[in-house]
Parts: C-alpha cells; sequence; structure tokens
C-alpha cells in the first residue's frame, strides 16, 4: 500500500512535458478544460465567419456572391461547427475545468479518456472542412449541403462526398461525446469529496450530470442513423427507400430522436450555471435547489419523448401529431420552474451589474423569447405556417445564440479571472454586453416577421417581399460578429495585462473553486476537502 | 465513495500519448474508407495504415492499463470509476443496439402496412400486400429465413456462452482458478462457434436469394446480425485477452474489475440483442 | 459627476469625444464606472420601453403580424390561433419580464439593498404565489391554447370528407407535376423566373422567384383534396394563404385540403431543403369561379386529345428537333445546364455521353437497360436523374430524345417516334 501510495505521487508531481506535447499528451481537466475552450471559442468565430458569408448573400434578392449550392454548404457546416464544434465543447471546456473543483476531487475520474474525447474534436472538424476545401481543387463537389441535421433522406442520398465526410465526422463527434459524458457520470458519482452528498451539489455540476446521462442516451442513435444512411448510400442498403419496404421518414424519427434532446443538451449546462451567477452578484443563496434539480431531471425526461414535433408537417397520423403536441407543451412547466427560480434569485438581492451579471439577465431576457416562441410551435395547424420558415430560424437563434452562447458569455466573464488569475476590462465587458444585445435582435427580430410572412428557410435568394427584413438582418448580423471582436481583444488583454485577481474574485461568489487561489495550483484537492 | 475508498489518494494517471495516437489513426482510417466508398483514391493504403495506428493505440494503452493494475494502481476507488463507467458505456450501447432494433420495429409495424394500405384508388404500390416477412414492393424475390435452423441453434449457444460466463466468475469468487479459466475458455468457443455458424447462415441466405439489397428483410438481416457479430468478434478478442492475464495469473478475487467488465459486455452487449435479434427477427 | 478635464486636454481625439459625450474618462475608473452605471441603466430604460411598446404594439395591431391574407377555413382558423397565441406568449413576456425589471431596478446595492437569505417561499401565502403561475400556464397550455388547437388539427386533418375533387401534386427537383386524375389532365409547373433576373442582369420582376409557367388551377368555393407524392427526395408543398404545408415524400402518399374562398392568385414555395435548387420552386395557384374552371377543363382536355393525336401521328425530324429544344430548355437545362455541358461531379455532360451517343432501341425493338431511351424514361433511381415517363408525355419524350441524340455536337442522326415510346411504356 505505501508503495503505491509513493508511486501517485510520484505520477502526479512530475513535471508535464513542455510545449505542445504537453497539450496532446496531457490528463490534467484544467488542461483539457482549457483546450475544450478554446478549441470552442476558435470554432464559434470560424462558424460565424462561414455565416457572415451567407448573411452577405441575403443582403439583397438576386444571387451576388454564392451559387446556391454554396449556400446549402455554408449553412450547413456553419450549424454544425456551431452546435458540435462551438457550444458543446466549450460547456465541456467547462465542466472539465469546473466539475474537479466544485466536487473537490483531485481530477476527472477516467484522465486518459479525457484526453481521447478532447483529441478527437480537431480531427473530426477536420473531416467537416476537407471535402469544402477539395470543391476548390476540382475534387468532389464540397462539404455537405444537407442541413445540420440532414433533414431529408433522399436527398441524402444523391450528395456527394461531403455527405460521407459528415458521416465520419458525426461517428467520431459521438465518439468524444458519449466518452466525454461517461466520464463526467463517473468523476460525479465517484469522485465528491466527503460530506458532498448528490443535493449538495453545485446546481451546474447537477446539470451536467444530467447532460451526460442525456448524451449517452442520444448520441448513439445518431451514430446508428449515420450507420443506415451510410449503407444505404453505398452498401445497398433499403432503410429508407420506399420501393424496397423503407421509409424517408425513419431517418427523420431517428435523428429528432436524437436531436430534439441535443437542444436541451446545448442549453441544460447553461442552465445549471445561470442560478451561479445570478446567486452571486444578488449575493444571495440559489433559490429553489431542489426545484431545479427536479425540474432538470423533468426536462431531461420530456425531452425524449417529444421528437416528432420537428416533423409536424411529414404527415403523421392525427393520433400522433396529437400526441406529440400536448407533450410538447408539457415542457413549459418544467422550464417555467427555472425561470422562476431565477426570478427568486435575484428578488430582494443586493444586486451589481458586473460584466457576468448583464450576460445572464440577458440570457434570461433572450431565453424567454426563445422559449416562448417554442411553446406556440407545436401546435400543429400553426405549425404548418411555421415550419421550415424562418420562424424556426429565428426561434432557435433566440434559444441558440441567446441562451447558449448569451450563457457560455456570462460563465466565461464568470470565470475568467478564475482561469487567468487576472481581471479583464470591466467597461469593454459591459460595451461588448451592449453591442451583442443590439445587434443580435436587430439581426434575428426581423426574421421571425419575414417568417410569418411566408419566409423558407434554406433558400439562397428570396422574393422580393421580404428584401426589408433581411436587409435589416444581414446589417444586424455584421455588427454582431464585429461585436466579437471586441471580445476577442478583451481575452487577449485580460491575459496578458489584467490587475491581479483575488481567490474569491466576486464579492459574492461562493463554492469550492473560489476557495483556491485565482489561477488554482495544476493540482488540487490531491486530499479530498471535507465539505460541511 | 467515502465508505469505500481504501485511501485518499486517487491515481491520476500521467500524461498518455497513447490517446491522440487512437485519434489520428481513427481520421486517417476515416479518410481512408471515405475516399475508397467514392473511387476518389484506391484508399486501401490510409485504410490498412489507420487500422494499425488504431491497434498500435488500442493495445498500448490496455497494456498500460493491465500494467497499472498489476502494480497495484488501483484500488476499490478506482475500481469503482471503471464499473459506473462500464455501466454507462453498455447504456450507450443499448441505445444504439435498440435503434437498429426499433428501426426494424418500425418497418414491421408502420411501414409495410402504409405501404399496403393507401387510398385504392391512387395508390403507388398496387398489388402489395405488406405481410413480414417482404421486402418491400419492388423488392427481389427470395425464401424467407427459418427460426428453427441455425439461428435457434445460435441463441442456445450465446445463452450457453453467459452461463460459462457465470462459472467462470463463480469460479474466480471461490478462488478455484481452474474453473475461472475453462469458463472463460468455453465461452471464447461457445463464442467463435456462433460466429462460424453465422457464417453458415449467410451463406445459406444467399442461396435463398437474400443479400444485403433484398428489400428491408435482407437490408434488416444483414444489419442487425452484421452488427451484432461485431461487438461479438470485439467481446471475443476482449475474453482471449483475458484468458492469456488468467495464465499469466492476473486476476484476484479481490481485484477482478476487468474480468467482471467483459462478463458485463458480454451479457448486455452480445447475449442480450443476441437473443432479442433471434425472437424479433427470425422467430415472431 | 464633473469630467476631469485634463484628460480632455492631452488624451487623444476618441478620448476627447467619450469624454464630452459620454463623461467617460479614462484617468478617473471610478467615476467612470458610476457613469457608465448611469448610462447603462437609461441604456435598460430605453431598451425596455423600446421593447414592451414594441410587443405593445404588436398585441394590438393584427396586420403588423403580417401573414399573408388567409383564403380558406383552415388559414383563417390556424392564422387566427396563431395571433391569439403570440398575444399569449406576448403577454407572458411582459408579466414575466415586467417583475425582473422591477426586482433589478429596486434590489440593487447601490440603492442600498440588503440580501436576503430565502431560499424558498416561506409562508402559506408564498407558496401559493409560487404555485399559481403554474397553474395558470397549464391552463394556458391546454385549455385556452390546447382546445382551439385540437378543433384546428382535427380541421387540418379531415381531409377525405366531402372532398369534391382530387389533385395530385408530384414533386420532383425542381418542379411541380399537377394532375386532374378524374379529368385525365396533367402537366409540369417550373419557375419563370429569367436567369438574368437572378443573376443581377436584367431588373427584377414584381412577382420574382414567385412566377411559374403553368400555375395550378383551382374552383372556388370547393373542397379540394390534394394527394402529394414526390418522385425523387422530400419536397413540401406550401402556400401561406392556404394555411397548409405537406412533404411530398417519394413512394408514399400524403394528402391535404383546400377550400379556397376568394378567387385570385397565390403564391408559394418548396419549403423542404431538396437541393441546389430550392430556392426556385415557386408555386402559384390561380384560384378561378366554378364556371371559368370547367371552361379551362375544357380547353385543357382539347390540348390532350390533341396530343394523343399527336403521339398516334408520324413526326419528321424538324418537329421533334424544335419540340425537344424547347422542352429541353425548360425542364432539362436545371441540371444539364445549356449546351448539354453538364456539372462535373453532380450532373453529367450530355455532349459526347457514352449513353446518350449509345445505341437506342435493342434488335426487339426494346429498351435496353440504362440505355438513353431506358435513362430518360426511367431515371436512375437515388439519382437526381427521375424517370421522365411520368411527367412527360410520349411526343415529348420522342422529342427531347432525338433533339439530345442529335445537338451539342451529338451526331447519332436517328430518332423516335412518339408511337415507340408509348408501346414502351
Ligand atoms: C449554437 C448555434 C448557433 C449559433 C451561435 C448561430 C449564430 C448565428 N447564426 Fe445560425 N444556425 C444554427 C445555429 C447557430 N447559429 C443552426 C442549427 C442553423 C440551422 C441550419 C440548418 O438549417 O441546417 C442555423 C442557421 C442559420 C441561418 C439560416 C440559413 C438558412 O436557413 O438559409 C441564418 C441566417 O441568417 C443564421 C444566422 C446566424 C448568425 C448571423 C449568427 C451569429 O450569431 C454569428 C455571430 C458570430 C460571428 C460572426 C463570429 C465572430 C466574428 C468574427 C469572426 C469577425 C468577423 C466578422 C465579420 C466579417 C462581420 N443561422
Ligand atoms: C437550445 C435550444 C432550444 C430550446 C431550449 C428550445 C425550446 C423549445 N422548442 Fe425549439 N428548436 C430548437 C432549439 C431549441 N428549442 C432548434 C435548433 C430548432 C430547429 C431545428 C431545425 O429544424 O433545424 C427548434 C425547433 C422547434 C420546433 C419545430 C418547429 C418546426 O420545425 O416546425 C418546435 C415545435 O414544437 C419547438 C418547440 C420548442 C419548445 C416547446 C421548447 C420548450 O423547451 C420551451 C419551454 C419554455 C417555455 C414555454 C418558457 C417558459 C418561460 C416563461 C413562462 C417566462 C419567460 C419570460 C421571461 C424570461 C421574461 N422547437
Ligand atoms: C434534377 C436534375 C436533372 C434533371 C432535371 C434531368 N437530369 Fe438527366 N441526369 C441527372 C443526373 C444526376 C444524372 C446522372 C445519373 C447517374 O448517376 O448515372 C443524369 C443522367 C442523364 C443521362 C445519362 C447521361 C450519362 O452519360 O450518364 C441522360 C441521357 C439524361 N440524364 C437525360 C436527361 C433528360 C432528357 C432530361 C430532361 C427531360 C434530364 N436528363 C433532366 C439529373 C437530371
Ligand atoms: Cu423542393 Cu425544396
Ligand atoms: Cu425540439
Amino acid at each position: 500500500m505505501t508503495q503505491a501510495i509513493t508511486a501517485v505521487a510520484h505520477d502526479q508531481h512530475e513535471h508535464p512535458p513542455a510545449g505542445i506535447m504537453r497539450w496532446l499528451t496531457t490528463t490534467n481537466h484544467k488542461d483539457l478544460g482549457i483546450l475544450y475552450m478554446s478549441f470552442g471559442a476558435i470554432m464559434f468565430f470560424i462558424g460565424g465567419v462561414l455565416i457572415m458569408a451567407v448573411r452577405a448573400e441575403l443582403l439583397f434578392p438576386g444571387l451576388q456572391l454564392l451559387s446556391p449550392g454554396m449556400y446549402n454548404q455554408l449553412f450547413t457546416l456553419h450549424a454544425l461547427i456551431m452546435v458540435f464544434g462551438a457550444i458543446m465543447p466549450f460547456a465541456t471546456g467547462l465542466n472539465n475545468y469546473l466539475i474537479p473543483l466544485m466536487i473537490g476531487a483531485p481530477d476527472m475520474a477516467l484522465p486518459r479518456v479525457n484526453n481521447w474525447g478532447f483529441w478527437i474534436l480537431p480531427f473530426a472538424a477536420l473531416l467537416l472542412l476537407i471535402p469544402f476545401f477539395l470543391q476548390f481543387s476540382g475534387i468532389g463537389s464540397g462539404a455537405s449541403g444537407l442541413g445540420w441535421v440532414m433533414h431529408n433522406t433522399s436527398l441524402d442520398l444523391q450528395g456527394g462526398i461531403g455527405v460521407d465526410f459528415a458521416i465520419f465526422a458525426i461517428h467520431l463527434l459521438g465518439l468524444s461525446s458519449i466518452s466525454g459524458a461517461i466520464n463526467v457520470v463517473v468523476t460525479v458519482l465517484n469522485m465528491r469529496a466527503p460530506g458532498m452528498a448528490l443535493m449538495k451539489m453545485p446546481l451546474f455540476v447537477w446539470a451536467w450530470l444530467i447532460t451526460a446521462f442525456m448524451l449517452i442516451l442520444a448520441m448513439p442513435v445518431f451514430s446508428a442513423a449515420a450507420t443506415m444512411l451510410l449503407t444505404d448510400r453505398h452498401f445497398g442498403t433499403h432503410f429508407f427507400d420506399a420501393a424496397n419496404g423503407g421509409d424517408p421518414i425513419l431517418l427523420q424519427h431517428l435523428i429528432w430522436f436524437f436531436g430534439h434532446p441535443e437542444v436541451y443538451i446545448v442549453l441544460l449546462p447553461v442552465w445549471g450555471l445561470i442560478p451561479h451567477i445570478l446567486a452571486t452578484f444578488s449575493r444571495k443563496p440559489v433559490y429553489g435547489y431542489r426545484a431545479q434539480v427536479y425540474a432538470l431531471w423533468a426536462i431531461c425526461f420530456l425531452s425524449f419523448i417529444v421528437w416528432s414535433h420537428h416533423m409536424l408537417t411529414s404527415g403523421l397520423p392525427l393520433a400522433a401529431e396529437v400526441y406529440f403536441m400536448y407533450s410538447t407543451m408539457a415542457i413549459s412547466i418544467p422550464t417555467s420552474v427555472l425561470v422562476f427560480c431565477w426570478l427568486g434569485a435575484i428578488w430582494r438581492g443586493a444586486m451589481t451589474f458586473e460584466t457576468p451579471m448583464l450576460f445572464a439577465l440577458g440570457f434570461v431576457a433572450h431565453f424567454g423569447m426563445g422559449a416562448l416562441t417554442g411553446l406556440i410551435l407545436p401546435d400543429v395547424a400553426v405549425n404548418a405556417q411555421y415550419h421550415n420558415s424562418y420562424v424556426i430560424v429565428s426561434h432557435f437563434h433566440y434559444t441558440f445564440f441567446g441562451g447558449g452562447i448569451f450563457g457560455m458569455l456570462a460563465a466565461l466573464y464568470y470565470w475568467l479571472p478564475k482561469f487567468t488569475g487576472r481581471m479583464f476590462d470591466e467597461k469593454l465587458g459591459r460595451l461588448h454586453f451592449w453591442l451583442t444585445v443590439i445587434s443580435f435582435n436587430m439581426t434575428f427580430i426581423p426574421q421571425w416577421f419575414a417568417g410569418l410572412d411566408g419566409m423558407p428557410r434554406h433558400i439562397a435568394d428570396y422574393a422580393l417581399r421580404f428584401s426589408t427584413m433581411n436587409f435589416i438582418s444581414s446589417v444586424g448580423a455584421f455588427l454582431l460578429g464585429l461585436s466579437q471582436l471586441l471580445l476577442v481583444y478583451i481575452v487577449f488583454k485580460c491575459v496578458r495585462s489584467g490587475p491581479k485577481a483575488t481567490g474569491q474574485v466576486w464579492e459574492g461568489a461562493q463554492g469550492l473553486e473560489f476557495t483556491l487561489p485565482s489561477p488554482p495550483p495544476y493540482h488540487t484537492f490531491e486530499t479530498p476537502p471535507a465539505v460541511k | 465513495m467515502s465508505e469505500t475508498r481504501s485511501d485518499s489518494h486517487y491515481y491520476v494517471p500521467p500524461p498518455s500519448h497513447y490517446p491522440v495516437t487512437i485519434n489520428l489513426g481513427l481520421f486517417v482510417l476515416a479518410l481512408g474508407f471515405v475516399l475508397r466508398i467514392n473511387a476518389i483514391a484506391s484508399g486501401v493504403v490510409p485504410i490498412l495504415a489507420g487500422m494499425a495506428v488504431v491497434f498500435y493505440g488500442a493495445f498500448g494503452w490496455l497494456g498500460k492499463i493491465i500494467c497499472e493494475d498489476e502494480s497495484g494502481n488501483y484500488h476499490p476507488w478506482e475500481d469503482r470509476s471503471f464499473r459506473i463507467g462500464m455501466v454507462y458505456f453498455i447504456l450507450s450501447e443499448i441505445a444504439f443496439f435498440a435503434s437498429f432494433l426499433l428501426a426494424l420495429m418500425y418497418v414491421r409495424v408502420f411501414v409495410l402496412p402504409e405501404l399496403a394500405s393507401m387510398d385504392p384508388r391512387y395508390t403507388l404500390w398496387p398489388d402489395f400486400r405488406g405481410t413480414w416477412p417482404s421486402g418491400g414492393p419492388k423488392s427481389q424475390a427470395f425464401t424467407p429465413l427459418n427460426a428453427w435452423g441455425i439461428p435457434a441453434a445460435n441463441a442456445i449457444l450465446i445463452l450457453a456462452s453467459a452461463v460459462s460466463m457465470m462459472w467462470a466468475r463463480k469460479g474466480l469468487s471461490t478462488a478455484n482458478r481452474g474453473q475461472m479459466v475453462a469458463g472463460l475458455a468455453m465461452a471464447l468457443a461457445l463464442g467463435v462457434a456462433f460466429l462460424f455458424q453465422q457464417a453458415m447462415e449467410y451463406r445459406h441466405a444467399a442461396e435463398l436469394g437474400i443479400t444485403l439489397a433484398t428489400g428491408v428483410y435482407g437490408t434488416n438481416f444483414y444489419m442487425l446480425t452484421g452488427m451484432h457479430g461485431a461487438h461479438l468478434l470485439a467481446g471475443i478478442i476482449m475474453l482471449a485477452v483475458l484468458l492469456l492475464r488468467a495464465f499469466h495469473g492476473h486476476f484476484k478475487a479481490e481485484s477482478s474489475v476487468g474480468l467482471e467488465l467483459v462478463a458485463w459486455y458480454w451479457n448486455f452487449v452480445v447475449v442480450i440483442p443476441g437473443l432479442l435479434i433471434f425472437i424479433y427477427f427470425y422467430w415472431l | 459627476m464633473e469630467p476631469d478635464n485634463s484628460a480632455i486636454r492631452d488624451g487623444h481625439a476618441v478620448n476627447k469625444w467619450l469624454a464630452r459625450h459620454f463623461c467617460i474618462n479614462r484617468s478617473d475608473r471610478a467615476a467612470n464606472f458610476r457613469e457608465w452605471g448611469r448610462i447603462e441603466k437609461r441604456l435598460t430604460l430605453l431598451l425596455v420601453t423600446v421593447f414592451s411598446l414594441f410587443a405593445a404594439s404588436l398585441s394590438c395591431a393584427k396586420s403588423i403580424w403580417d401573414f399573408q391574407e388567409p383564403v380558406t377555413p383552415v388559414a383563417r382558423d390556424s392564422i387566427a390561433a396563431s395571433v391569439d397565441f403570440l398575444r399569449i406568449i406576448m403577454g407572458i413576456y411582459v408579466v414575466v419580464f415586467a417583475v425582473f425589471a422591477y426586482s433589478i431596478f429596486k434590489h440593487r446595492k447601490s440603492s442600498g439593498a440588503q440580501p436576503g437569505t430565502f431560499t424558498k417561499p416561506g409562508t402559506r401565502w408564498q407558496w401559493a404565489l409560487a404555485i399559481s403561475p403554474f397553474l395558470l400556464l397549464i391552463y394556458i397550455d391546454y385549455i385556452w391554447m390546447g382546445v382551439p388547437a385540437f378543433h384546428a388539427i382535427a380541421q387540418m386533418e379531415d381531409t377525405r370528407a366531402a372532398a369534391e375533387m382530387v389533385v395530385k401534386v408530384t414533386a420532383s427537383q425542381w418542379k411541380w407535376q399537377y394532375e386532374y386524375p378524374e379529368e385525365n389532365i396533367r402537366f409540369v409547373s417550373t419557375i419563370a423566373t429569367t436567369q438574368g433576373q437572378i443573376h443581377n442582369r436584367e431588373a427584377k420582376g414584381e412577382h420574382y422567384l414567385q412566377e411559374v409557367d403553368n400555375p395550378l388551377i383551382l374552383p372556388t368555393n370547393k373542397k379540394v383534396r390534394i394527394l402529394l407524392t414526390s418522385t425523387d427526395v422530400i419536397h413540401s408543398w406550401w402556400v401561406p394563404s392556404f394555411g397548409v404545408k405537406r412533404d411530398a415524400v417519394p413512394g408514399y402518399l400524403r394528402e391535404m385540403w383546400v377550400n379556397i374562398e376568394k378567387p385570385g392568385t397565390y403564391r408559394g414555395q418548396c419549403a423542404q431543403l431538396c437541393g441546389d435548387g430550392h430556392a426556385f420552386m415557386p408555386i402559384v395557384v390561380e384560384a378561378v369561379a366554378e364556371p371559368q374552371f370547367k371552361e379551362w377543363l375544357a380547353r385543357k382536355k382539347a390540348e390532350g386529345s390533341a396530343a394523343e393525336a399527336a403521339a398516334g401521328k408520324v413526326w419528321s425530324r424538324e418537329e421533334l428537333m424544335a419540340k425537344g429544344n424547347e422542352i429541353y430548355n425548360g425542364v432539362c437545362i436545371a441540371c444539364h445546364q445549356a449546351g448539354g455541358k453538364g456539372v462535373p461531379g453532380a450532373f453529367p455532360a450530355l455532349a459526347g455521353s457514352k449513353i446518350v451517343n449509345g445505341p437506342l432501341l435493342d434488335k426487339n425493338g426494346l429498351l435496353i437497360k440504362d440505355g438513353h431511351l431506358d435513362r430518360v424514361m426511367n431515371g436512375k433511381p437515388g439519382t437526381a436523374m427521375q424517370a421522365f415517363k411520368n411527367t412527360l408525355s410520349d411526343v415529348e419524350i420522342a422529342a427531347i430524345v432525338t433533339y439530345e441524340r442529335n445537338s451539342f455536337g451529338n451526331r447519332m442522326g436517328d430518332m423516335v417516334q412518339p408511337s415507340q415510346v408509348k408501346a414502351l411504356r
């Protein structure tokens, strides 16, 4: 036994290899957290630049910049990169860095698996992007242009090499997500410091535990669907071909069985971290802890039984339509529990409005809009007007950007001093917030009205009646993109020359991670702390 | 948690290059595969190279784990991590298999009846009856497989392998090493026999006119059994490793995670889907 | 707060401007923050006012919702429901946001608020307060919105009862075929907007991208059952004014219904991503009164029997070539491009194609598998090349095949007669 302990101690205090090898081989959760987050940030910018080209094309009616095929590739890559490359890895980075600190663990439970999960991502991203660049040298017809969830089976059967690349990218992303999720579950269930009972865990940890659970159940279905697609495309199977007893709608069922939980997978980590931030800057304890944990579980459960609300125009039987309508509406109940708990968190607090708090409140305001617009979408008869129109695009950018990205930005500003040991420029942070709020709404409110007016999504060119709204939206999008450059500047400035941060960082901050110095040492909690 | 901890130190492995090596291999493998199926380049070289790198990485990693295990780095606390991890990994495998089984159910319960019951005046598939087994309106003709030949025998084989696995674990816990080794070897042999029989069944199916492209029938037959066979093969490799380790005197009653995890994998990823395929594809 | 003028004196232009207009002064951090706080407070107020004015005006004025005019019972119902729902959620948003805003303005550290320590509802009254929104939400979800929603669905899905006529819509990449099975009429409808307009070489017309060569003609005040299917990928038939959108799934029949109450021209487009031409797949429906509809039917039928007769007669090469040129430019050019050049990697060139320059029929006068006529009539399953025997007439197929074999530099010199095509169907 003593021999074993010295071996352990030796391993942990060995200096990590220097240079690139440190990052390639690291098993340290903080290193991997930083890697994940940086990767997410880079992908956010790539996804953003791609969609800027789309918005430029949509600035005026007529085709100016892009061919329709190129247009399809761009928004497909945009969506895949934003969802699987930006938001999910960023959230995984946060969990890597923070969960061990929050529950008093020495590291994630399976450190090598952790490394494996991260280093798949750059390869998966490469697979997505290779065909896009190959087309410029005349090989193949470019990246997949079928939409992020491949809405249309038979179209998939026609697409070029881009679809095959995307299928393998999806397989690799699946490996990454599942291994990461397993790691979270094991860490949370097995690595808590003594006294850290489940119902004492910070909400962020709870939210990630549930997210991981959803990933483990949903992601393999996506891989299975991709496998069927691959064999249908190249090996003569007939899952999706009516003449041979298949059904194109089967792919939609499988994909949305994954796709709907996926949108909550994106948002659950954010729902988990928002209460931390609201509580800190209201100088109050978290409100409604138990209610929120139960609500998160309820959302997890409901998310698996509502998938067909994405296929309400595909001609499901009447009974199925009614079922999916009512079950989808049920999600509004646990979700509003969360909203009212956030209200409880700030109510009668002593609030200050540092950048993270602004972003957290911005999250609440915009997510509220996205979610409430979601509430009316499942109504089947009305959905016939909304489905595949810009109404949907507006809805999900309010939840993905207004919810997801605002939440990630709140988290970034909140924990950035903890990660870097330096404070960022508060004034610029606030400027970033206001610019983002204004340009974000300018981008996506007009899309809502264009959609009501009958503008379908996925179109490279539009009728004249949609011109005004698209013009405003495109200008808003450019401003939104430019505002994000400020973020880059803020982060660089913070890393290089910000004033030193204290361990506590924020006056009202609570939680184990704020008992450590900023930045925390390379190895933390090698002996578990005692939790009251 | 705290009560199961044998000491307060958790083993955090040092940096390792195996994970990233495997990923490189996977990437090259995927690339080669895409090139090959699209006839852009032969792709054989990257496929083989990718596979070699993946195997190198996987065995290196596995070897490392075995070394760490045998040199006493793992205690009940670490073991527990492996166990929980395996449970959730199996859960994800179950979700994967469930997708294929549910796709079969969808075809049988919804697709075929719907194709056969369109408004008769406008139907796109006149004269299609839509009763299982069927490959769909335009599929090649074929004779359905009979459940009570090789499939039933195979179901018994695989059940027997689960039993011998159980017997092996019993042997371990009662410190009867001979029983453990015999049990493992038997499970392995039954698995190999299953695979062999499955190959016979494929040959038989081909004679009955069933190919991968024989409508949904052929599609589901080969995909389900193929996926199952691939997992079985992985299970067999695991069993072989276990057997080798057992010959080297590994595994004690109190440190037997490796063996137990493989047993779980074998039961839930190999045996249960195999039985379900037998019941829902061949029999009912 | 007085701005510190020294910074203005020696700072550079941006600082001066900031200091003058926003009282922002780089040298005094604390003061700056306070100033920023004040500006933000103003910004927030402004934003809240704008948002709520916006919301209020939206929930009052119906027109601003900007739906296209509903002209069927389903559209009227669903748009009325939609407007109601939008008001409800706007209402919820304004109320909840108002409570948030109240808290944000009242419970600030700067106005001396002392933080509470409660973590859940305490008194019975607070519990009631906490539960009531959920009861209200359940009521809204399942009664207020749920009941009308159910009725709307039931109405929308009631496609067969008392349907007075049937129209079958067959979607293909990137056109619609309309068929009146009872009248034995069918025709193809494709976009009429010119490439020049799309590529900004000509001025765009009023109905840019929403105009077609052959619109669907429907009678008013009649329940029309619309059957949908597709020959290649999933498309979706959507005319906003009719309140219906339904996917056309290859190999399956889907249905919906319309009963147009007002004569007029209604425009929509394909609403399911279906490949490169997805944006260029418009739908135009002309609704006319019953007598005009009858007239149109009669005319169409006469054209039909003329075509029938034409299929019987022997065509000259010139006639076939002229007709073929016309069809090529209407139907095939979208993929195979002008001059039969194709798009490398996506659509094969017909100029010099082995198939086009291969034999036409075998010794027995039957189709050669993967021959030219076979490819055009039966398409190639799993690719964009569809079976054109479903959408083109005998004459058209004969003409197009003859045309392709003798154009783009192909010099086969042979030709196909409509009667031959008819026999091969
Ligand atoms: C997390 C998810 C996420 C995020 C963050 C975003 C962010 C944005 N999205 Fe995206 N989007 C999706 C997920 C997301 N989107 C999905 C899932 C789809 C559906 C795809 C499908 O149908 O298959 C979609 C589709 C989609 C469409 C519809 C395309 C179509 O149907 O035809 C549009 C159109 O406007 C759009 C716009 C934008 C814009 C302007 C942003 C902006 O917020 C981006 C802002 C960020 C940047 C711009 C990057 C940072 C700035 C720089 C690098 C500086 C350079 C700047 C300039 C040159 C100005 N998105
Ligand atoms: C993170 C992402 C996210 C989230 C959280 C949601 C949340 C919801 N979504 Fe959304 N959705 C998407 C992402 C998301 N969605 C995407 C990406 C698509 C398109 C995919 C594609 O086609 O490409 C989509 C599409 C989509 C559709 C399909 C539309 C169509 O294509 O026809 C439907 C239909 O029912 C729907 C419904 C809902 C519902 C009921 C919720 C519910 O969860 C909402 C429940 C919440 C509430 C009801 C709000 C409660 C709040 C209050 C009570 C007060 C609020 C007020 C303030 C805060 C001031 N969504
Ligand atoms: C939606 C796109 C599309 C349209 C419209 C279309 N085709 Fe094609 N066509 C294709 C594709 C894709 C192929 C290649 C099929 C394959 O993979 O072999 C093809 C192949 C062909 C070939 C075989 C060429 C070769 O050398 O392989 C012929 C001949 C042909 N088409 C004729 C026509 C005619 C005639 C029309 C119009 C009546 C037409 N096509 C309209 C997409 C289209
Ligand atoms: Cu047809 Cu989009
Ligand atoms: Cu959904």
